[in-house]
């Protein structure tokens, strides 16, 4: 896996930016992701579409191996760990988190989550709350800029828009930060991306495998 | 056995026809012939000349022969591909065998049947049964269907050019080849109108048989064709700017008729030709309607009902009245614009003048001037007798898998019992046992590897081998979504009052605003909402968009295009004394003087330059399609050499390469540039060709059953289809590329929308021409259509870095401003 990094400087402290779509707060020792959608493609092949799981593993994989690199004592979920129901794909987080057994797994609960908190609490997830903070940073599931404390958050899966040959566009996912919060980029890959660009004043850090860049709207 | 005029049978149905004061053709008495020998085969002949009383009255007249021998039962299934024809057609069987005195019962079964006849139907099968390709699959996908094809004599399959070339034809293919394997002496007989690969369409529908004749009706349907000149000669032609001018004369045509059809190609342009129409003659208000595929059933039933019995004076309609139920009083037929292929035109010309000795008449109407050339082209052809190929479609796993698992709802199969089946259609003859275990495996684990597809296995395997389908849920979604039409996701349009119009395509709604007008059904309609798959409007007036509705433009076929090149040629020779170019010859003198008419083995190509910038016309004359994959490869290989950036259009003469930079091109570059070596790949290099299989992979995911779009009572919109689809896609392309469905999806786009044959054709051909490079001062008769009817789009060499850099700088200079 190429894992390729952004520093940026957010709300006091220094932040790491990662192209596999999370981010790693050394001062807390903690590994920040949102909207794994566990569960997603075994959701979608009960009602009829026929989506395979690699997805689904490629996305663990992915979980598995920043949490190797990495080594967190903590990892705060910003919402949407689970898609929709109770399934196998869902359960396969629990050889994540009983291999980890050390870190401790943080869920705020997204508006996917609404399952039985005792069945994520089953997974191995140690707390489900509304929201937390941690020092100076709020963390939250749908971004919300009231707060007088600043916020990192998911939900909307943010992305951006690359005109390329003909009438085609490629997407890509991307963090979106103000001086105020980040939005956090989906961390499966079974996501859509929302590219409308609603959120201005912000500086939208896109990725690929090769790297990063920075676009402001 | 005895000879069939001594016979008893044939003694029957002769005196029948003599005492209506009718004599058989001769085609129907040779058909009649063969099937009492016990033959399968073909009938080709013209409509209106009795085809489908040739392979029935042969069955009738078995029957008469060998009663004594037969069985209750179904004895003849008639497959149509049109609905719409079935009702008129059991009428007219069961007419027939009323008056010959035989106690036959011809009904129809198909998706308008009630259910309880459909139940009846189960109990006691007809004698005669009328389907359509998806209705005889749903036979097949009940439990114990065998007992109802028991005494099954004959199936007959009308229309047949009409089905080879798409999936239909791929499901009559399978059907058949199941039934012929499980029904002892059956015969098939196809029926077919004139194509251009007759023996080939008889080998598709008759593989492995080899008692099988072709029986071709020395009859020929009489066709004049007219065309409509505009008052004067645009030097510069505009494509369909002409209409306008020109719609005087269609309401003369109309007005001097008993009753005309008017075809448009597309529906937006049938939509614009009923207002112009209505404008020239006021008096047709109220006798002249519309008809085209967007309206509303009941509506369309009404007016072809009007139409048969003489009430209506006209009707502007697109392919929707292409095919079905002759209307007796139509005498006149008009066609607005190129029809771009002969055997299209034929079809459209005879819709008139039906008895099988009247001449057919059509009047031909250029939208732009330089299309009365395309009048001539089509008098050669039709002179010559040549009409398009139909190319029918191999291995399309997607029908297959459907098909699998229908078969494995009806009764189940094995393995090795199937497989050679399927390898003895003509489309599955090149089924390799790996993809056949392929799909074996889609259809009872979801794909290669089972772990992944949990929740999604269809097919359960017993201990006996056998493939069947036990979860009945399964069943009745797999039952209702049988076939192989995707819907294009129409949106119901109603009053807000209540009363329904018609149906407009999600794709042309999702560019309208509430509020917005919209023309449809030749009303003009306001936006006021949308609810769940419903659009409420309200009536209103002023001026109002046409909904273009995607797919209207059919490219020229390749057979119409040689007679072009060829007229166009004769043309520049002086040889021709055709009347039509006669009219053009300013046109074409002008193009001549100012740059070229190329010879039929020449390429022209015009460069010229203006304040706008540089442009680049070239002139294969191939069709849109061709010309779109052409262009977009010239212009990668122009910018393999300089780095340059163009914006393309085309039409079905010609395409333009423009440029804001000069295009440095001359005759030996040329000709590299319409080399034939790495033809292909330059064309994967140069388009986006998983785009393209996306958008095939959308109808393929739903007939192989990936994506389920019906279920009871609704129907899953195309925004949700078109999502999940192209999920499934992303993700198999990249985790299982070697996915059949995925490689079909490539298949098609280099079949189809990339024409892969034609254009290597193309490239062949204009390798062996000559080139004619011109340096021109102005727009050209052939230049200038181009110019102002095309579809633009832009290719640049840029990669996806440079790209990323472009906007980001964008992107700073606005924040700067």
């Amino acid at each position: 896996m190429n894992l390729i990094e952004q520093p940026v400087f957010f709300a006091g402290n220094d932040l790491l930016l990662n192209n596999q779509r999370s981010i790693y707060w050394q001062a807390q020792n903690a590994l920040i992701f949102s909207d794994l959608h566990s569960g997603k493609s075994a959701h979608f092949r009960k009602h009829g579409m026929a989506i395979p799981s690699y997805l689904h593993y490629s996305d663990l994989e992915r979980l598995q191996f920043l949490i190797q690199h990495y080594q967190p004592k903590q990892i705060i979920i910003v919402g949407d760990l689970i898609h929709a129901a109770n399934n196998k794909e869902v359960i396969d987080l629990k050889r994540i988190t009983s291999t980890f057994s050390s870190t401790d797994f943080h869920l705020i609960k997204g508006n996917h989550d609404r399952i039985s908190e005792k069945l994520i609490k089953d997974l191995g997830i140690a707390s489900v709350t509304e929201n937390l903070v941690i020092d100076t940073i709020q963390f939250v599931h749908e971004p919300s800029l009231n707060d007088n404390l600043p916020t990192i958050s998911g939900h909307i899966h943010p992305g951006i828009q690359i005109p390329l040959l003909k009438n085609s566009r490629k997407k890509l996912p991307c963090f979106v930060l103000q001086s105020s919060q980040i939005i956090l980029p989906a961390f499966s890959k079974l996501t859509g991306l929302d590219t409308t660009k609603t959120i201005t004043d912000a500086t939208y850090y896109s990725f690929h495998e090769e790297g990063f860049f920075k676009i402001k709207y | 056995m005895k000879n069939l005029k001594t016979s008893e049978g044939y003694q029957i149905i002769n005196n029948w026809m003599t005492a209506d004061q009718k004599v058989p053709f001769e085609f129907q008495e040779r058909t009649w012939n063969y099937y009492h020998k016990g033959y399968s085969g073909m009938v080709v002949a013209p409509t209106g000349f009795g085809k489908t009383f040739s392979v029935f009255l042969g069955v009738v007249i078995n029957y008469i022969n060998q009663y004594q021998k037969m069985q209750s039962g179904l004895k003849l299934l008639w497959v149509t591909p049109i609905r719409s024809l079935a009702k008129d057609l059991a009428r007219a069987m069961q007419e027939a065998v009323d008056s010959i005195g035989i106690d036959w019962v011809v009904e129809v079964r198909n998706g308008d049947t009630d259910p309880k006849q459909k139940a009846r139907q189960t109990k006691q099968m007809p004698d005669v049964l009328i389907v359509t390709p998806e209705s005889l699959h749903l036979l097949l996908a009940q439990k114990s269907c065998d007992k109802f094809f028991k005494n099954l004599q004959c199936i007959a399959v009308d229309e047949w050019h009409e089905l080879m070339g798409n999936k239909r034809g791929v499901l009559v293919e399978l059907a058949l080849g199941y039934l012929k394997n499980n029904v002892s002496n059956l015969k098939i007989w196809g029926i077919t109108a004139t194509i251009g690969n007759i023996d080939e369409a008889m080998e598709v529908l008759l593989p492995n048989v080899s008692k099988k004749i072709k029986i071709v009706s020395k009859e020929k349907k009489q066709i004049e064709i007219i065309p409509v000149y505009p008052d004067k000669v645009d030097v510069l032609p505009w494509a369909g700017h002409l209409g306008g001018t020109l719609a005087d004369k269609v309401a003369e045509i109309i007005s001097s008729s008993r009753s005309t059809l008017v075809f448009t190609n597309t529906r937006s342009q049938s939509e614009l030709w009923y207002q112009l129409l209505l404008n020239a003659d006021p008096d047709l208000a109220g006798q002249l309607a519309l008809h085209h595929g967007s309206i509303d059933h009941a509506l369309r039933q009404w007016i072809e009902n009007a139409l048969s019995s003489g009430q209506l004076k006209a009707v502007v309609c697109t392919s929707s009245l292409d095919l079905g139920v002759d209307f007796k009083p139509v005498d006149t037929v008009v066609q607005i614009g190129s029809s771009k292929g002969i055997a299209r035109f034929l079809q459209r010309a005879g819709r008139s003048g039906h008895s099988p000795y009247e001449t057919s008449k059509i009047y031909f109407v250029p939208t732009h001037t330089l299309e009365l050339l395309e009048v001539a082209a089509l008098k050669d052809a039709y002179k010559n007798k040549v009409v398009e190929k139909r190319d029918p479609m191999v291995l399309t796993y997607d029908v297959l898998v459907q098909f699998m698992v229908t078969i494995a709802l009806g009764g189940g199969f094995k393995s090795n019992e199937l497989f050679p089946i399927i390898q003895q259609t003509h489309a599955f003859k090149y089924l390799q046992e790996e993809d056949w275990n392929w799909c074996l495996a889609f259809i009872s684990k979801g794909g290669k590897l089972g772990e992944n597809y949990e929740e999604f296995h269809r097919v359960d395997v017993n201990d006996d081998g056998v493939y069947e389908v036990k979860k009945r849920r399964i069943g009745m979604l797999h039952r209702l979504n049988i076939g192989v039409i995707v819907s294009d996701a129409m949106l119901r349009v109603k009053y807000t009052s209540g009363g329904y119009i018609g149906m407009v395509e999600e794709y042309f709604l999702t560019k309208l605003k509430v509020g917005d007008k919209f023309i449809l059904a030749g009303r003009v309609l306001e936006y006021v909402r949308m609810k769940e798959l419903t659009v409420y409007v309200r009536n209103s007036s002023g001026k109002a968009i046409t909904p273009s509705w995607l797919g209207g433009r059919l490219p020229l076929s390749a057979d119409l295009s040689l007679f072009l090149r060829q007229k166009l040629s004769e043309a520049a020779t002086n040889q021709s004394k055709s009347k039509e170019i006669q009219f053009l010859n300013p046109l074409l003198n002008y193009q001549q003087t100012h740059s070229a008419l190329p010879l039929h083995n020449e390429l022209l190509v015009e460069q010229f330059h203006t304040r706008e910038g540089y442009h680049l016309f070239m002139y294969p004359l191939e069709g849109r399609l061709v010309h779109e994959v052409m262009a977009t490869v010239i212009a990668y290989r122009i910018s393999k050499r300089f780095p340059i950036s163009f914006s393309i259009a085309m039409n079905d003469y010609g395409f333009e390469l423009f440029s804001d930079q000069p295009i440095p091109v001359d005759l030996e570059f040329l000709t590299e540039l319409f080399q034939l070596d790495h033809l292909m790949d330059d064309v994967v290099a140069s388009i986006n060709a998983a785009e393209m299989a996306l958008h095939k992979f959308r109808d393929i995911a739903v007939i192989a059953g990936m994506v389920i779009q019906t279920f009871p009572g609704k129907q899953r919109n195309n925004k949700s289809l078109q999502a999940s689809s192209s999920i499934i896609f992303k993700v198999l392309e990249e985790f299982e590329p070697s996915h059949l469905l995925v490689r079909q999806a490539y298949n098609e786009v280099f079949n189809q929308q990339l024409q892969e044959v034609r254009l290597v054709d193309a490239f062949k051909r204009i390798a062996s021409n000559k080139i004619v490079l011109k340096f021109t001062d102005r727009y050209t008769p052939l230049s200038f259509p181009i110019k102002v009817d095309s579809l633009r789009q832009s290719l640049s060499s840029e990669d996806l870095t440079t790209r990323i850099n472009r906007m980001i700088e964008r992107n700073l200079k606005k924040r700067k401003k």
